[in-house]
């Protein structure tokens, strides 16, 4: 079942993704197509793939069977031509850096150089990261959900057309996963950029994603929007629906 | 993009303070240091010397071997003593009259402290030989009733006339000669002093792994090739301050050997200028090297000790080799060892102090174009998946 296909170029297009390191298989067939400037969730328990997956669409794992595609190009091309951005689940900023110059870092590889273009990342970053002046300061003194604000607003501010956001919430405290939530909803309604979000969480998901793949053990187990998975399980929510899927008893 | 990398990693590193202390004012003070201890050495470690005499005729003979040693810097008793000799000369009690009779021999019988300083027995040694002679004279001066050959003719038939040639035969002064031991000297101390270079080029890939940056900027678009090089220049530039500062050292120490030694080493402009080309072109060698190997086997905390023990024993291999072997004038299959890393940049700095400076700019050149193609091949086998997961 592939939902959301259209004639145009697919910012993301799967097609039959296996990858394995030594014997053991990390992902086992997986395919998908999803549509423009929408907030895609990638959902699964820890050990699923999804970073794997992730990792196989930035560009750092270029070793793999069969065929992804990036705004129609390889992987490595899209992400040479800067239409990917990415957040890693485990990721920091730079430490001996300020908040301001970690963005100014990252708007000058993204900018190539022009500084208008660094100028305007730099205002955005400032805005979604919303630390005050805090951002003036060395991100070692940083809070976790700061560091994470501000790596948030490092991978959006660059207007790519891609933004990959690895368990961008995990071990967040309600506060900060409420702000971060609000503002990747917010930019997913702009219409900016497409959005690769990925969760252990179905709540978070069903919360702020347009389209959802749910995998397990390196397969896809189901995909749709929120609303179609739920009818399709006859599920109260996506973790029942989820379970359904894996054929796992309650 | 190469400078905007650059620039982030030089920033990176001037803030850490521990990073500059460790790798920029530790190698100055070093070799000063060591210094230092030489020269604490020489002051409060004096060679301590006990003659035993057995017969108070004897004295004449005592007091010049006690005159001699002390003005050679030993602490010399007579008879008795405080401190625990390294070295005891006994005098016996017949000494005087052997000295005097033409056909005899005189003996003093010489006890050294096992694993005590050297140069105790050698400053005893030392004045022995001048009583040995002042000894023979007064017998050649006893012969000369019977000759007219003045004793200096009788005790020095061997004169020798010194000359040096470098290994094409050239002859050459003796300031060629005293630049070749400093050449070997210098690539003595080089080699290891490069390797904060190999730290650097490999903790900017590893460290950016461990500090969780990495992955992040694996997935940008700057090219694979900017990102080696904007890395790997930063990581020089820290490098060459560092060589420097043991280089600078090296230099104050210099300074002091005259003060503590008596001995002084020739310097020129242009081998000074050669040794500084030599450096820049090790630190690239070693980044070069440093990258290949560390896109060959990984980013991990263990791939990374072994890449800098692979480079520190290279760079070892070298700094023996230039000490110990003449390098300019190696023949087939001798010659292969000028292949390994590091060693013909010795070899170079060896022949630019012989006066083969074709050999010395065919070395460096050579070495800088093998550099440059080995970050060139980095660059197309480079393999984030194996820097960032292995």
């Amino acid at each position: 079942m592939l939902i959301g296909m259209t004639a145009t170029v697919s910012p993301i297009d799967v097609i039959n993704v296996r990858k394995s390191f030594g014997k053991k298989q990390a992902l086992s067939g997986i395919s998908f197509k999803l549509d423009k400037n929408m907030v895609f969730g990638l959902v699964g328990p820890n050990g699923a793939g999804k970073t794997t997956l992730i990792r196989i669409i930035s560009g750092i794992i270029t070793k793999f069977e069969g065929e992804v595609k990036v705004n129609g190009l390889a992987p490595n091309e899209a992400r040479n031509r800067g239409y990917i951005s990415y957040l890693p689940e485990d990721a920091s900023p730079y430490e001996r850096l300020t908040g301001i110059e970690n963005l100014e870092f990252y708007a000058r590889i993204y900018s190539k150089g022009e500084k208008k273009e660094i100028e305007d990342m730099l205002e955005r970053g400032i805005k979604i990261a919303n630390l005050g002046n805090k951002i003036y300061e060395m991100t070692s003194t940083y809070s976790r959900g700061m560091r994470r604000r501000l790596l948030i607003a490092r991978t959006l501010m660059t207007n790519s057309p891609i933004a990959l956001l690895d368990e961008p919430l995990s071990g967040l405290d309600v506060e900060s996963a409420v702000k971060i939530r609000k503002m990747i909803k917010d930019i997913g309604k702009k219409g900016e950029s497409t959005i690769l979000f990925s969760s252990h969480d179905m709540l978070e998901i069903e919360l702020l994603c347009d389209f959802i793949v749910m995998i397990n053990q390196g397969r896809v187990v189901a995909q749709g929007s929120p609303k179609e998975i739920r009818e399709l399980f006859s599920a109260g929510d996506l973790e029942e629906a989820f379970i359904k899927a894996v054929g796992a008893e309650l | 993009m190469i400078r905007v990398i650059t620039s982030r990693e030089l920033l990176d590193l001037r803030r850490d303070k521990r990073l500059i202390l460790g790798s920029i004012i530790l190698p100055l003070i070093l070799l000063p240091l060591i210094g230092g201890i030489i020269v604490a050495s020489q002051i409060y470690h004096q060679p301590v010397i006990l003659i035993v005499n057995e017969n108070p005729l004897n004295n004449m003979y005592v007091n010049f071997l006690a005159s001699s040693m002390k003005s050679q810097g030993a602490v010399v008793y007579i008879n008795n003593y405080t401190e625990e000799p390294a070295v005891k000369l006994v005098i016996p009690d017949n000494f005087y009259i052997n000295a005097s009779v033409l056909n005899r021999s005189v003996y003093v019988y010489e006890y050294t402290l096992i694993s005590s300083s050297s140069s105790a027995s050698d400053i005893a040694n030392n004045a022995l030989y001048k009583l040995d002679v002042n000894i023979s004279y007064q017998r050649i001066l006893e012969l000369e009733h019977n000759t007219t050959i003045p004793p200096a003719k009788i005790r020095y038939p061997l004169l020798v006339v010194e000359g040096y040639v470098s290994p094409t035969g050239v002859s050459v002064s003796s300031k060629n000669e005293e630049l070749a031991q400093l050449s070997r000297i210098i690539s003595f101390v080089m080699f290891p002093s490069v390797t904060p270079v190999v730290l650097f080029v490999v903790d900017s890939f590893a460290g950016e792994r461990e500090r969780r940056t990495l992955e992040s900027l694996l997935a940008t678009p700057s090219r694979t090739f900017d990102l080696l090089i904007g890395k790997s220049i930063a990581s020089g530039i820290m490098g060459i301050l560092s060589s420097f500062a043991e280089v600078l050292g090296l230099v104050l120490f210099s300074i002091a050997v005259p003060y503590i030694t008596g001995q002084s080493f020739a310097f020129s402009i242009s081998f000074l200028s050669y040794v500084f080309i030599s450096l820049l072109v090790t630190v690239f060698l070693s980044a070069s090297l440093s990258l290949i190997v560390l896109i060959a086997i990984g980013g991990s905390v263990r791939n990374v000790q072994l890449i800098s023990t692979l480079i520190l024993f290279l760079g070892m291999l070298a700094s023996f080799a230039g000490m110990l072997l003449n390098l300019t004038n190696l023949s087939f299959p001798s010659s292969l060892i000028l292949v390994i890393p590091y060693v013909q940049i010795a070899g170079g700095i060896q022949s630019f102090a012989t006066g083969l400076w074709q050999n010395a700019i065919l070395y460096l050149v050579a070495t800088a174009v093998a550099s440059a193609l080995i970050i060139y091949f980095a660059s197309r086998k480079f393999d984030p998946e194996r820097v960032l997961l292995r």
